[in-house]
């Protein structure tokens, strides 16, 4: 058992955590995904069904290769395609042709979709529908969940929880499977492909985790006086 | 493989035979932590737990602890005293969990609480996941127009949207349905793979000295057995077709069935066809001239016959079972040479198309999953065939017929080992129209005249049209 607080905070470190290894590598980023997945590892993560697929990512981080090779995969799968399938973390490249619209159309939605939720991309060097920039985001609604549970607004955390659903299923959980199959069929060292797939199993697992949340909540909303 | 046996011990259990990979640790379903301290190392893990006395999610959290798919350990109650035969049922289950191939995160539905107590509202209980079907997108058919899992699945979990099926896991009560339902075996569930029910089977019938009775019993029932008998834990028996039985004899089994839930029936409604697919297998075995007791309604005290002689199977849980477990039924040359059956159980079927009414628009060939039903065109014939030996009585060609108010298309669920042997055979033939600017055909002559008549004489002019261009061509007129 842990609170729900924890779990809020879980999560979002694991979007924050996911984010950050789809960044281009460095050798202080490869530090810190090494110490921060250590933290995650110890908070409970072996509840939940995408701990399988988080353990196979902790093992890759346990051996990486060098940041040139990691870099040079990175520009490989992610940027330039070379010797295989481009893959590039963004939604605008699944969701923009699969469905008729041009690429500009489905990153104007993204970026609808920040400005509604009152957020916005500091980082000007990735694309507002990089795979980073919606999972920040995921991360920034769950550190306001976080303060939601904290302050005992248990109205608050339902809608908030219906607002991550929605963004969810409107973006992340629209695209990411079809990126992780490139991926896996692409992928020539094992972290990126890992880390994918990691993401992807939280993700799958994140769905059906936040609308079982707010059925819960919303069923219990006469107990909306208790709180963590 | 490192597969282990873990059995609660509390109360004690003796004797267990054989012996090996077993450890019994007192009190195991009340202390899960001891799951990851006695089976460390483990590739596979068994575990024999007390119905009622144990929270799945800590063992599933233990497993994960253990670096193993929870959906890859097999669990089995023991009630009492277990059998003398136990240590069989153990040998089973580690075949089934050697069997295992794993899971999608797809395949994992979390079931938490439905409402939360005052108390438990604090905190976050532990997940418990329990296994769904997912559909593998590269396999299925669906955007040729196939919708066998909306069909069979008894809870509508199943959406078909433009040419792509869509799963919702919320409405799944996990039955299998559809995972023996689908043609093409694009739908998965990872807890009842046919290589897992397979391994489970042989390795019950290999390491029993005396005769057994196979029962497919269903998870959320309580099957009481004699010691003779064993069960193989499916979703729900209804999703066990006929042939499933038949191939279990064929491997070894004295006797087979399908049991239903219990005295109230099944929750999900599915009696009927769990009835239709023992009925089928009697209906066969009596064809054969073989005692059709040995698939018995129920499960009795009555001693076992011998086994039939064992046959070798290539793939008999498979999408392509049933034909190859009626094709190697009658293959020894002492046996009758044509077998017909009609049975609501027969999970093969055929295809009949009626010349008079078919307009040949081929919307059954082009739905037809398991490609029974083929087209080919001719320099001026269309023509449609049907291999008996593919169709699996699915009935998607009798859904997307256009034409079936006038009885164009009908499918009988029956096995027929004559046209099984068969191969492709033409059903239909109709004219073809070809396009005038390129030579490809356009349609049947008798699709553009049913159409003609459709429309009427005030569009004899969009007709000329439709009739004499085909698609590619028809912009660039």
């Amino acid at each position: 058992m842990t609170s729900w607080v924890d779990v809020a905070r879980l999560r979002q470190g694991l979007y924050r955590f996911f984010g950050g290894a789809l960044l281009p590598p460095d050798a202080s980023r490869r530090e810190s995904l090494i110490a921060a997945a250590g933290y995650l590892d110890g908070l409970g993560i072996e509840a939940f069904a995408f701990s399988g697929a988080w353990d196979v990512l902790v093992g890759t981080l346990e051996c990486l290769p060098s940041s040139r090779e990691l870099s040079a995969e990175y520009t490989r799968l992610f940027a330039s395609g070379m010797d295989g399938e481009l893959c590039p973390p963004t939604e605008s490249f699944y969701t923009g042709s699969a469905e008729g619209g041009d690429l500009a159309t489905a990153v104007a939605a993204v970026q609808r979709d920040y400005a509604v939720l009152g957020l916005s991309v500091v980082d000007a060097s990735q694309p507002p529908d990089h795979a980073t920039s919606e999972l920040e985001a995921m991360a920034g609604l769950c550190s306001r969940e976080v303060e939601d549970w904290e302050s005992k607004q248990i109205e608050e955390v339902r809608v908030r929880l219906g607002v991550e659903h929605g963004f969810l299923r409107r973006h992340l959980a629209a695209w990411f499977p079809a990126f992780r199959l490139r991926v896996e069929r692409s992928h020539k060292l094992p972290f990126y492909s890992a880390t994918v797939d990691a993401t992807a199993a939280f993700l799958v697992h994140e769905v059906d985790f936040i609308a079982w949340m707010r059925r819960v909540l919303e069923k219990n909303n006469e107990h909306s006086s208790l709180a963590v | 493989m490192n597969t282990q046996v873990l059995l609660c011990s509390s109360p004690p259990v003796h004797p267990i035979e054989p012996a090996a990979h077993v450890s019994e640790i007192d009190n195991l379903c009340r202390q899960p932590e001891l799951i990851a301290e006695y089976a460390n190392g483990a590739d596979r893990l068994v575990l024999a737990l007390h119905r009622d006395d144990y929270a799945l999610a800590e063992v599933q959290a233990q497993a994960r602890l253990l670096r193993l798919d929870p959906f890859g350990v097999q669990i089995v109650h023991v009630e009492g005293e277990p059998s003398a035969t136990f240590g069989v049922t153990l040998s089973g289950l580690m075949a089934r969990a050697e069997a295992f191939t794993g899971s999608k995160p797809d395949h994992a539905k979390a079931v938490f609480p439905r409402r939360l107590s005052r108390r438990t509202l604090l905190t976050v209980p532990k997940p418990e996941y329990t296994a769904v079907p997912d559909v593998d997108r590269q396999t299925c058919v669906a955007a040729d127009g196939c919708r066998a899992c909306v069909d069979v699945c008894p809870q509508d979990a199943y959406r078909w949207n433009a040419g792509r099926v869509v799963f919702n896991k919320d409405a799944c009560e996990p039955c299998g349905r559809c995972v023996t339902g689908c043609p093409v075996g694009a739908v998965t569930n990872p807890t009842v793979a046919p290589a897992q029910v397979r391994a489970q089977l042989e390795a019950i019938v290999l390491t029993s000295v005396d005769p057994v009775g196979i029962s497919f019993v269903c998870r959320r029932g309580r099957a009481e057995l004699p010691d003779w008998w064993h069960a193989i834990e499916v979703p729900c028996t209804a999703m066990v077709p006929g042939s499933w039985l038949v191939a279990t004899l064929m491997l070894g089994a004295a006797a087979a069935t399908a049991l239903p839930c219990g005295p109230t029936g099944c929750p999900l409604e599915q009696d009927a066809t769990s009835g239709a697919a023992v009925g089928f297998a009697r209906a066969l075995l009596t064809k054969v001239g073989e005692n059709p007791d040995r698939v018995p309604r129920a499960v009795d005290h009555q001693e076992l016959l011998s086994p039939i002689e064992p046959v070798s199977l290539d793939d008999p849980f498979g999408p392509q079972g049933p034909v190859e477990v009626v094709l190697a039924l009658m293959s020894p040359g002492d046996r009758r040479s044509v077998l017909e059956l009609d049975h609501p159980g027969a999970p093969t079927g055929i295809v009949e198309i009626n010349a008079d009414t078919c307009t040949a628009c081929l919307a059954c060939a082009t739905t037809c999953p398991t490609d029974a039903l083929g087209q080919d065109f001719t320099a001026d014939r269309l023509t449609l065939s049907f291999d008996a030996a593919r169709c699996c009585a699915c009935g998607q060609c009798i859904s997307r017929c256009p034409e079936i108010k006038r009885d164009a298309i009908s499918m009988t669920r029956r096995v027929d080992t004559r046209l099984l042997g068969l191969g492709p055979q033409v059903v239909h033939e109709s004219p073809v129209s070809r396009c005038v600017s390129c030579g490809s055909p356009v349609a049947s002559v008798a699709t553009l005249d049913r159409l003609d008549t459709l429309l009427g004489p005030e569009h004899a002019g969009t007709m000329e049209y439709l009739s004499t261009r085909c698609l590619d061509c028809r912009g660039k007129w």
